[in-house]
């Protein structure tokens, strides 16, 4: 069983040969130059162990759920009055070589166990050359992967709960491509995880810059070429590309996105996102450039009224444990948990006071799997605990995980939209959790989290960074704009008066349908988003900057044809928003649809022309 | 059904409708469904029809369905329409509810033509948009297969001519 090991990682995508994308050959590649020596670099001995502890950790559970089964016997039949059966631990007393035989059995599987191990950790490694990393692996079956430097979108560190315990760290290579298309290096000793992550960081870039040049010309005729052809293939990822966006990124249609550095090419422009603008003003950020990086947020960021605090090391934003603590503990899912569990519980002492001893036992056993259930939910919030935010030269670097931590980059510059929300319980806090939509492949609305619990301050900082400058009409400030759009007509600000003039509210004939929300939902359309007023309990607000919209439908069913309403959708990449205009009348409906179609495609075009202008400027 | 053709204002567009063969081509499709289902019912009604003589409803109600379903169909395949017009194209669809789309060529990613079976028995194809996002369902059903291909071409054209003018 133990012997797993290697073919129990057959589960992983790394060596599921169904998953493979076709980077997947044969062991040893006949296509590489045989000029240079091929120098493999061994991953960390402890790694085979470290893969079948999953296999070791359902042992143990078998053999603590044996342990359970007896226990409740023996407790079962104590509470019966009877003594506790030790008829099989007498009979073993009396067989010494069944005892010798299992003890001897156990330190062969071992023995094996560790051979086998060893064989598994001789074959497996990396290697980098200038165009690409492969990594190999698998003692029965021989995997080969490989991935081209220049199409690695991001390097993740991550560590997981064991692994780190021993100091050691996983390297994931986010490949453009299929959702199984990711390298996972495992393990490294942190310290080298983390030089060779910068190490390739930096090749990354270089290379990307390299080819940028080269394939400037062909990206457009590359991506118009993609466009005709039925055949979805031609595209590379479709959900990871931007066709219309070659002057995001890199622009190269199969790779538009792949980097996670910023387009610097381009000078700032008046639709990027705030982040992105503050990056390109301070270029790469130096150590010691906190207070630089401070004054530029906040000039940028005046708008909001927010002054964002920047620490030496660039760190904006840090969410202590505690905060996520008790903010996990405030959601809806986790009390309704646990009023379940209560409920199970009083139930049972119902029973025992009723006389129902037989019951007790079993109905507080079956609390078990909704404590389980309960501390399951509890510890996936905990990962978001130590939610670190730091500035960097390529997006927001983001570092999180309490028992396992991961590192990634948030590349601003491909965030299409971004929500604001807030639990109903986490009101008394006035606390707020920022989740965005990105256009990357395999993106899931678990992981989407800018910021997974803050004051309103840090929302705003995070929200501001995240959209481009709102281009608000004079007498009313992007402050007071965002406070009604959080709290509605509770909101304190001088201007609020001013700033609920420029929604647009449902009509009063959406009640039938929306008793509870009519009256909150409400959408505004500034200079560079939409900016939509939704949920009552729940209170939330979604931002869709105009130059990120991709298509919009219209939608009126019987109901609301009665009632003379109509909806809007939105429509923008996969993730957690899925931004809609519902219930407004008719008329404003349809006038919406219209102009908004048409200042989302100027505004686009706007955005576009200034990349144009700024490259022909600078050959 | 010009007034159905009305639900937006603001659009100075001409629609297209589907061929006319793409009514009848759905209501084939579901009369393939359908006619099998109401034969089984019609055989047991008169086998049983002495013992239980209500069996005639089942087959009654649902040839009552089945015409209910085609009139649905083909004046839902009368009520599709799309515009191509200067930036994007517009679509729209539904009697009941209705639906428009309106897909700028700047964010298409692809397009892609299908021709079913029973399709290609007709000479029909549709065209389906796709942009970056899963939301949108910009299909456009029943479009002759020299329709498909011209517009196919077009759009694809008209991507390539909004790409190089970014």
């Amino acid at each position: 069983m133990t012997e797993d090991g290697p073919k129990g990682q057959a589960a992983e995508p790394v060596s599921d040969p169904a998953a493979e994308p076709p980077t997947e050959q044969a062991v040893e590649p006949a296509d590489q130059d045989v000029a240079a020596p091929e120098v493999w670099h061994r991953v960390h001995p402890l790694t085979p162990i470290l893969e079948s502890f999953g296999v070791l950790v359902g042992i143990f559970i078998a053999a603590a759920y044996g342990l359970q089964n007896f226990a409740q016997t023996a407790i079962e039949n104590l509470a019966r009055g009877d003594g506790v059966d030790l008829g099989f631990a007498g009979w073993l007393r009396t067989h010494p070589l069944v005892i010798l035989g299992g003890v001897g059995g156990i330190v062969l599987i071992l023995l094996i166990t560790a051979l086998i191990s060893w064989l598994a950790w001789r074959v497996m490694g990396y290697r980098i050359d200038s165009e690409s990393i492969y990594y190999r692996r698998g003692l029965l079956s021989k995997k080969l992967r490989k991935a081209r430097l220049d199409r690695v979108q991001s390097i993740d560190l991550q560590q997981k709960l064991l692994p780190r315990l021993l100091g050691m760290a996983e390297l994931v290579f986010d490949v453009a491509g299929g959702t199984d298309s990711n390298i996972s290096l495992k393990y490294l000793s942190k310290k080298r995880a983390e030089g060779l992550r910068d190490e390739l960081l930096a090749a990354v870039r270089e290379k990307k810059q390299g080819t940028h040049q080269g394939e400037r010309t062909p990206t457009s005729g590359g991506s118009a070429a993609a466009v005709p052809g039925t055949a979805p293939g031609a595209v590379g990822s479709p959900a990871g590309t931007e066709p219309a966006a070659p002057g995001e990124s890199t622009g190269a249609p199969g790779d538009s996105g792949a980097v996670p550095a910023i387009d610097r090419s381009v000078p700032e422009r008046r639709d990027d996102s705030i982040g992105v603008r503050l990056s390109k003003r301070l270029g790469s950020l130096a150590q010691g450039a906190s207070q630089e990086a401070e004054s530029s947020i906040n000039e940028l960021l005046a708008p909001y009224n927010v002054s964002a605090d920047v620490s030496d090391e660039g760190e904006i934003v840090r969410v202590p444990v505690h905060r996520v603590v008790v903010s996990s503990l405030l959601k809806s899912e986790t009390i309704i948990s646990v009023l379940a569990v209560l409920i199970v519980i009083a139930a049972a002492i119902v029973l025992l006071v009723m006389g129902l001893t037989e019951a007790f036992i079993p109905v507080l056993v079956a609390v078990i799997p909704g404590l389980f259930a309960a501390f399951s939910a509890f510890r996936k919030n905990l990962d978001n605990a130590n939610f670190v935010v730091k500035l960097g030269e390529n997006g927001l670097a983001v570092n999180h995980g309490l028992v396992s931590t991961s590192r990634k980059v948030i590349p601003l510059d491909r965030l299409q939209a971004v929500c604001l929300h807030q639990p109903l319980l986490w009101r008394w806090a006035g606390w707020w959790k920022v989740e965005y939509n990105i256009a990357s492949a395999g993106g899931s609305g678990e992981t989407n989290i800018l910021l997974p619990v803050g004051d309103i301050d840090q929302a705003l900082l995070m929200v501001g960074l995240a959209l481009p400058d709102p281009q608000m009409p004079d007498e009313v400030s992007a402050a007071a704009l965002m406070r009604s759009a959080m709290y509605d007509r509770k909101s304190e600000d001088p201007q609020a008066e001013a700033a609920e003039e420029l929604f647009h509210g449902q009509p009063r004939s959406s009640r039938l349908i929306d008793p509870l929300v009519w009256k909150r939902r409400a959408y505004v359309v500034t200079g560079s988003l939409l900016v939509l007023r939704l949920g009552v309990l729940d209170r939330r607000v979604d931002f869709v900057p105009h130059v990120r919209v991709q298509s919009m439908s219209y939608h009126q069913g019987p109901l609301m044809r009665a009632l003379r309403l109509g909806t809007v959708a939105v429509h923008s990449t996969a993730g957690p928003i899925d931004p809609r205009v519902t219930h407004q009348s008719v008329d404003d409906a349809k006038r919406f649809f219209s102009e908004h179609s048409d200042r989302t495609r100027l505004a686009r075009q706007r955005y576009d022309e200034e990349a144009r202008r700024a490259k022909e400027g600078q050959p | 059904m010009s007034r159905e053709f009305n639900y937006l204002s603001g659009t100075d567009a001409d629609f297209n409708r589907v061929s006319p063969k793409y009514g009848l081509k759905e209501t084939i499709a579901t009369l393939t469904m359908l006619v099998p289902m109401i034969i089984v019912a019609l055989v047991f009604a008169i086998i049983f029809t002495s013992d239980v003589p209500w069996l005639h409803a089942i087959w009654a109600g649902l040839v009552a369905f089945t015409v209910f379903l085609i009139v649905i169909i083909i004046r839902q395949a009368k009520a599709i329409g799309y515009a191509e017009r200067a930036d994007d194209l517009l679509i729209r669809r539904g009697i009941m509810f209705h639906k428009a789309t309106v897909v700028p060529y700047g964010r298409l990613q692809f397009v892609d033509v299908d021709a079913g079976p029973i399709d290609r028995m007709f000479g029909l194809a549709s065209v389906k948009l796709h942009t970056a996002s899963a939301a949108t369902d910009a299909t456009i059903p029943g479009l002759p297969r020299a329709e498909a291909d011209r517009l196919r071409d077009s759009l694809a054209g008209l991507g390539q001519a909004n790409l190089a003018g970014l």
